[in-house]
């Protein structure tokens, strides 16, 4: 049980801080900007995660939780009526419209009610949900691509087909009124129109009377947390009687979980990479906070090291005076963290976009995070800052001893003997006098020099990257023509670019190489020998479905192909074999993909294909699949695990001999890929075998000069824009902007934190000269009085004031040219279109910048010194 | 009764050719409630003498003992605390936290203890001292003699077994000085002090009950009888 | 559902635990508070109530009222041996009056007779005696009651200047005596100062009486110095001198000094006096040097 003395030291610690005005404020300024650059990593971190989130429950095209389907009223009735759930949507689909205009982006005709429509990012510009009759809603790109005006009234005539059903007999037309509408989201992977309950009742009972089966409902729930959504839905099922894990019993019930609720996404987002590269940013702020604050308190308890020998005295023991310097930091963290971190939360807001446009993220769907965790976080770390910063200074203020209070000598002991007899030169006054404070002085060279160097580095960062080798790396062509799928990624299948398109462009581009490749369409296999198959099934995460083996003992495997003509083979990659026979019409020859990487295990792969061995690729005419369990197809969201079993009917098969295995460039390639044996086909030999099948997927050419470049990418910028969204293309100048706009980002990000950085220096040297000539006040008084003019005074401070900015500039120069080689080693290891280069040209332009701010600052403050008499800072000396 | 004793302190500062012993061997009695002065002329050892028995700092060799505790042997952190609660000190100069006010000042060990303070006999020290009207003023309000009577308050404010003073009057003209002398020696009567006092001057040192000659580091005389 | 019993139990261990450490601190808080409390009412010197438990409180408390009940009945002691004291001044006092003036008067009236040279020595010699000894009881009995705050001073605000003219007048005829001189030094404008006048006359008049004693040629200045809180009264003489180690010493009780052994006075005056200017707030101090006469400084509280 200790005395409580808390009040009175908490007393002492608090009004000691009020009597130096200066070091607050650059106290204050210091914790602000190192509180800043937290705030901003962490508002950037929690922004980055709450926009992938956004985002993906975007493209999901809904944020509920998650989803029972295919439920009946009576079972809606029974499940809402658990206590977890706190909200629910129901959504009845009526049917899909996936011709034109809505190719590209299939529109879904359904009911949903006003929670559903709220959690389907449905948010009406003008109108109402539609309650009766044929009114409906819809956004505004659905509206252009059918030709009508977004006015409320509109007559709008719709066909889509029955959910479910392909044929025509399940096609509706119909005219409904438009009611409301609301902006389209890009995200958004199919265009919603709603209609009303009772339109969608109606049109239950009309198709259950033509033979169709009855409409079902999707009934969306909502919890009251996001936490274990898949627990939450299962004690749901089942104790509102249904069962989820038998597909075959009566209550079986099926439901979803959104996946964008899943934590597999948080690790995907937090690699170890990127936790240590946080770790790495956070450590160098500290470090930066560390060398001002420390500074700061160590030259303030110096000056001020008889107040502490006095209290000594008086009998506060070490512990009391290591509480008042840490209660005077946590004073000034008191106004210094809220101002960096709403500062930094401002920051953090504006480079969000700057961020986003380095992921795959669109940069309209940005939402900053308000997470607490920013401002706790920030919090936290700055406080642990300064607790570690003052650390040093209050060990040194609370060793001190008593002794020192009785001593009357000004500024700190100066120990030792000044070896030279040359006289009192005001440069050698000034050079003793930097060495007064060692602590002091060496704090303010790392300072300074930290942050020369850290300019030396970005711009050694940003410098190194190399354009052209990006471009040459990623582009096998000046000019990539295709349909917007395909740049999509988009697994499914894809329209693609028409015969006279591809005349089109040819004719417009003075072209040097023409290339053009296709994709054989359609469901292809090749046929597996039992070692190949078992390889494949135990590789393939998850399971594979259940096949019979053919009467040959050979299994059907999924693959794509690719066929390119003669121009594009010199762009493949050959890793053994001979390509020019993908050109031979003499027989029938393919070339299996494959990648650096796994060429190395294929050598010592029994089960690969040799060159010259022959592989059989074949086309079904239809694949049966049976979900064993229940005798039927299996339903929607079924895992295809081995308790699905496939069926291939009919498949016409085809023998090829494998002539080399290569590698195609990503932007040549299919951009889609599958566990199977992928190949790559002469054009003329696929079109013969796969005929219509054969399908252009796009065009790549060269151009020699650069007016022609220029003109071609005039030509397909206008094409493109002409095209309604159908035609994309990539060129070297769109990958030229695309990395100017990486480099730029890296840029303004590595100048912000320059900046900082800077300023902290600039801030630690203020407050250094500063304090050193307030110190030394008197001293100067009385020199003064012996005879040394003003004039001379101030060569003294302003040599000082070099010696600490020239000379750190010098050391920052030395070091910048000691770490390139090593920093240009280390970033070309990471970022392969980085050129290593030699440049110290940031630190020489900033010495002489470096040193006007060492000549002005002593400057200004001796003469804010000299406003009071000689005489009276004498006086002050008793 | 001995309030304090000093046995065979030594003082050695340096090392080799710098070695400068600033106390060699001294021996001391202080009665409880005497005034004893302590006059000697610079360097010779007596500002070092106050040192130890302050527990400021720690002797070579010898003993330091007040109210039959050996301080030179505590570590750091309890002579500290012992300072706290029974050694009171004036100096020449800069006695007062400057951030403090002159009532705050005064019973500042005591609050460090934190310990009830006895607000009558605060009351009356101030009024003793003459300070009733500059209860709230700052140091840098006050004149150079009125921070030393806040000085010999909060000396006083504590009661505590022994009152070190190191030239306080040095810093003062002469007139100023005298008054602060002469609160010095009557409060002391009046509060049944201990009080031992440094100084090179013989007329100051007058006022004590006994004075005692340090010269070169040793006791010349120790003006015994009364 | 079973981990929801193992996390309640763990939360309510918890929370057990973090209550009964609080509650330790709080008690043992108390306790010392208590202990605190009832030392600082003894030192005070109130009352308090004991109270009777099993605490462990209780027990300090009865041990402590027993030990200062045990102090309380040294301090009636004490009292009663004061008492006494009083009743045996009284006593001397009033019964040695009557011998001591007769002795007096008679020796006076055997002056007046017809003596022999010799005889008349003797006379003298008896007078002298009869004087000092007059002049020590009279002391001795002052001393006593002031010592044993039997009487007591009453300081009030008084002009020392004009105190110092009345003992500079009644000292006069005797300094005359011995071919002295007896100076004021006044400042312009009062001092005045805390004082009880019969007594710092008293004391005053002690010091010159010794300083005339002890001086053989030249005089006594008696000046008033004035100081933001104090006032001085200085008696400077041109006498023997004190020797520095004789310094402390001639505040003693009964303490002659080598130099003075031929001289009168029973060692007593300026011990009373310093006690009286004690008492009053007040100090003396001396400097001196052997054959460079003394000076002897009276400092008195405003």
């Amino acid at each position: 049980m200790r005395v409580n003395n808390r009040k009175c030291v908490r007393r002492i610690g608090v009004r000691s801080l009020l009597t130096n005005k200066r070091r607050n404020i650059i106290a204050i300024a210091a914790i602000a900007l190192t509180a800043i650059l937290f705030t901003t990593l962490f508002t950037i971190m929690m922004s980055i995660s709450s926009t992938y989130e956004t985002n993906s429950f975007r493209l999901l095209g809904g944020y509920a939780h998650a989803t029972f389907k295919d439920v009946t009223d009576e079972d809606i009735a029974k499940l809402t009526s658990h206590k977890l759930i706190k909200e629910y949507g129901e959504r009845i689909v009526l049917g899909v419209s996936a011709e034109a205009p809505f190719t590209k982006r299939s529109a879904e005709i359904s009911y949903m009610n006003d929670n559903d429509t709220k959690w389907s990012y449905i948010k009406l510009k003008e109108g109402h949900l539609p309650t009766s009759g044929k009114e409906v809603i819809m956004d505004t790109e659905a509206l252009r691509l059918l030709g009508v005006e977004p006015k409320l009234g509109e007559e709008i005539t719709l066909s889509f087909n029955i959910l479910g059903f392909e044929d025509e007999s399940a096609i509706v037309l119909d005219t409904f009124t438009l009611v409301g509408y609301w902006e389209f989201d890009q995200l958004c992977p199919a265009h919603f129109i709603n209609v009303s309950k009772e339109y969608a009742d109606e049109f239950g009972k009309m198709i259950t009377e033509k033979g169709y089966e009855p409409l079902r409902a999707n009934l969306d729930v909502m919890f009251s947390s996001s936490v274990d959504i898949e627990g939450k839905m299962c004690r749901v099922a089942e104790e509102s009687g249904f069962t989820f894990s038998q597909p075959e019993a009566d209550n079986y019930i099926r439901f979803g979980v959104n996946p964008g609720y899943t934590f597999a996404k948080g690790s995907d987002m937090f690699t170890p990479a990127t936790i240590a590269c946080i770790l790495a940013f956070a450590v160098l702020v500290i470090f930066t906070g560390y060398l001002i604050i420390y500074n700061i308190f160590q030259i303030s308890v110096v000056g001020d090291i008889r107040f502490y020998g006095l209290l000594k005295t008086i009998g506060t023991t070490s512990r009391q005076i290591k509480r008042v310097i840490r209660i005077q930091a946590l004073a000034l963290c008191v106004i210094g963290i809220p101002l960096g971190i709403l500062l930094g939360y401002g920051l953090g807001a504006i480079l969000m976009p700057v961020v986003i446009r380095m992921s795959t993220m669109s940069a309209d769907a940005i939402t900053i995070s308000t997470s607490p965790v920013i401002f706790v976080a920030s919090a936290l770390f700055e406080i642990l800052t300064v607790i570690v910063s003052t650390a040093k200074p209050g060990r040194l203020a609370a060793k001190v001893s008593p002794v020192e209070a009785v001593r009357y000598t000004e500024g700190s002991g100066v120990n030792g003997k000044r070896k030279t007899t040359k006289g009192a030169k005001v440069i050698s006054m000034a050079i003793a006098n930097v060495g007064r404070n060692k602590k002091k002085t060496v704090l303010v060279f790392i300072s300074l020099a930290f942050a020369l160097v850290i300019l030396n580095s970005v711009n050694l960062f940003v410098g190194g990257f190399d354009r052209e080798r990006w471009i040459a790396a990623t582009d096998a062509t000046d000019f990539l023509v295709a349909n917007t799928q395909y740049f999509k990624f988009n697994g499914a299948s894809r329209s693609s670019i028409s015969t006279e398109e591809i005349e089109a462009i040819k004719e417009n581009t003075n072209a040097s190489l023409w290339g053009e490749a296709y994709e054989v369409t359609g469901y292809t296999v090749y046929k597996a020998n039992e070692a190949q198959y078992r390889e494949y099934v135990d590789s393939v995460p998850g399971g594979q479905p259940y096949q019979k083996p053919q009467e040959d003992g050979g299994y059907y495997l999924g693959s794509f192909i690719e066929a390119i003509n003669p121009a594009l083979t010199e762009s493949l990659k050959v890793y053994e074999g001979d390509i020019s026979l993908l050109n031979d019409k003499s027989g029938r020859y393919v070339a299996l993909l494959s990648d650096d990487e796994s060429y190395k295990y294929l050598k010592d792969d029994p089960n690969a294909f040799k060159i010259g061995d022959k592989i059989t690729y074949g086309r079904p005419e239809t694949v049966l699949t049976l979900d064993k369990r229940t005798g039927e197809i299996p339903g929607e969201g079924v895992i295809y695990d081995d308790n699905i079993e496939e069926e291939f009917i009919d498949v016409t098969e085809c023998e090829f001999t494998v002539c080399a295995y290569v590698g195609v460039p990503i932007s040549l390639s299919l951009r889609k890929g599958s566990f199977g044996k992928d190949g790559v086909l002469g054009a003329d030999t696929a079109k013969e075998v796969f005929g219509d099948s054969v399908v252009p997927m796009f065009v790549a050419f060269n151009t020699d000069s650069e007016a022609d470049e220029a003109a071609a990418e005039q030509y397909l910028s206008n094409l493109s824009k002409e095209s309604a969204g159908e035609l994309e293309y990539e060129s070297k100048e769109i990958k030229r902007k695309e990395f100017e706009d990486f480099k730029n980002m890296f840029a303004i990000f590595g100048g912000v934190l320059v900046a900082i950085i800077g300023m902290v220096g600039v801030l630690n040297f203020i407050n250094a000269i500063m304090a050193g000539i307030i110190a030394r006040k008197n001293e100067i008084a009385v020199l003064q009085a012996i005879g040394m003019t003003g004039k001379q005074v101030k060569e003294m401070l302003v040599t000082e004031g070099l010696i600490y900015t020239v000379g750190a500039g010098v050391i920052a120069l030395v070091l910048s040219a000691m770490l390139t080689p090593l920093l240009n080693a280390t970033i070309e290891n990471m970022f392969w279109f980085y050129s290593g280069h030699f440049s110290v040209t940031p630190v020489l332009i900033m010495i002489p910048i470096f040193a006007l701010v060492g000549f002005l600052i002593p400057a200004i403050s001796y003469k804010g010194l000299t406003k009071v008499s000689v005489v009276e800072r004498i006086r002050e000396l008793g | 009764m001995n309030i304090l004793e000093a046995k065979g302190l030594k003082k050695i500062y340096g090392e080799g050719e710098n070695k400068v012993n600033a106390l060699r061997g001294v021996d001391l009695e202080v009665k409880k409630g005497e005034f004893v002065a302590i006059v000697g002329t610079s360097g010779s050892g007596k500002s070092t003498l106050l040192h130890m028995l302050g527990g400021l700092d720690r002797p070579t060799e010898g003993e330091v003992i007040i109210e039959q505790k050996d301080i030179s042997k505590l570590k750091d952190e309890e002579v500290t605390i012992f300072r706290r609660r029974k050694i009171g000190f004036i100096f020449q100069a800069f006695n007062l936290v400057p951030v403090l006010n002159v009532y705050e000042n005064i019973v500042l060990p005591i609050e460090l203890d934190g310990a009830k303070i006895d607000k009558d006999f605060v009351e009356e020290i101030i009024n003793t001292l003459g300070l009733s009207g500059k209860k709230e003023a700052l140091p840098n309000q006050l004149s150079g003699g009125q921070q030393q009577r806040v000085a010999i308050a909060r000396a006083l404010a504590f009661r505590p077994a022994i009152i070190l003073a190191d030239e306080p009057t040095g810093n003062l003209d002469s007139k100023t000085g005298q008054d602060v002398l002469s609160l010095l020696k009557v409060s002391a009567e009046k509060f049944s002090q201990t009080i031992v006092m440094i100084t090179h001057n013989d007329e100051i040192a007058q006022l004590a009950d006994r004075i005692i000659r340090i010269e070169d580091g040793c006791i010349v005389s120790k003006g015994e009888g009364r | 559902m079973m981990n929801d019993i193992v996390l309640y139990i763990g939360i309510a261990a918890a929370v057990l635990g973090v209550g009964s450490f609080l509650w330790s601190r709080i008690s043992t808080k108390k306790t010392l508070d208590r202990v605190e409390e009832l030392i600082d009412k003894a030192i005070d010197g109130d009352t308090f109530q004991e109270s009777f438990s099993e605490e462990r409180t209780s027990r300090l408390e009865t041990k402590l009222t027993e030990y200062l009940r045990a102090s309380g009945v040294s301090a009636l002691n004490v009292k009663n041996e004061r008492d006494k004291i009083k009743t045996l001044i009284a006593d001397i006092s009033h019964q040695t009056k009557t011998p001591i003036a007769n002795l007096v008067l008679h020796s006076e009236l055997l002056k007046e007779s017809d003596l022999n040279p010799e005889q008349e020595e003797c006379v003298d010699a008896v007078l002298r005696e009869s004087d000092k000894l007059r002049f020590l009881i009279d002391a001795l009995v002052k001393l006593s009651r002031l010592e044993n705050g039997i009487l007591s001073l009453n300081p009030a605000k008084e002009s020392v200047s004009s105190i110092v003219t009345e003992v500079a007048a009644e000292m006069n005829s005797k300094a005359d005596k011995k071919g002295l001189y007896i100076k004021t030094d006044l400042p312009d404008g009062d001092v005045s100062a805390s004082l009880d006048r019969k007594w710092t006359a008293e004391a005053l008049i002690n010091i010159v009486d010794n300083a005339v004693k002890y001086t053989q040629t030249g005089g006594i200045t008696l000046s008033v110095k004035d100081y933001e809180m104090f006032a001085c009264i200085t008696v400077k003489d041109t006498g023997i001198g004190i020797a520095e180690e004789d310094i402390p010493k001639i505040f003693g009780r009964f303490n002659r000094l080598e130099s003075s052994r031929n001289e009168e006075g029973v060692g007593i005056g300026l011990y009373l006096a310093r006690e009286i200017v004690k008492l009053e707030g007040g100090y003396m101090k001396v400097s001196s040097k052997l054959g460079e006469g003394s000076e002897f400084a009276v400092f008195l509280k405003k």
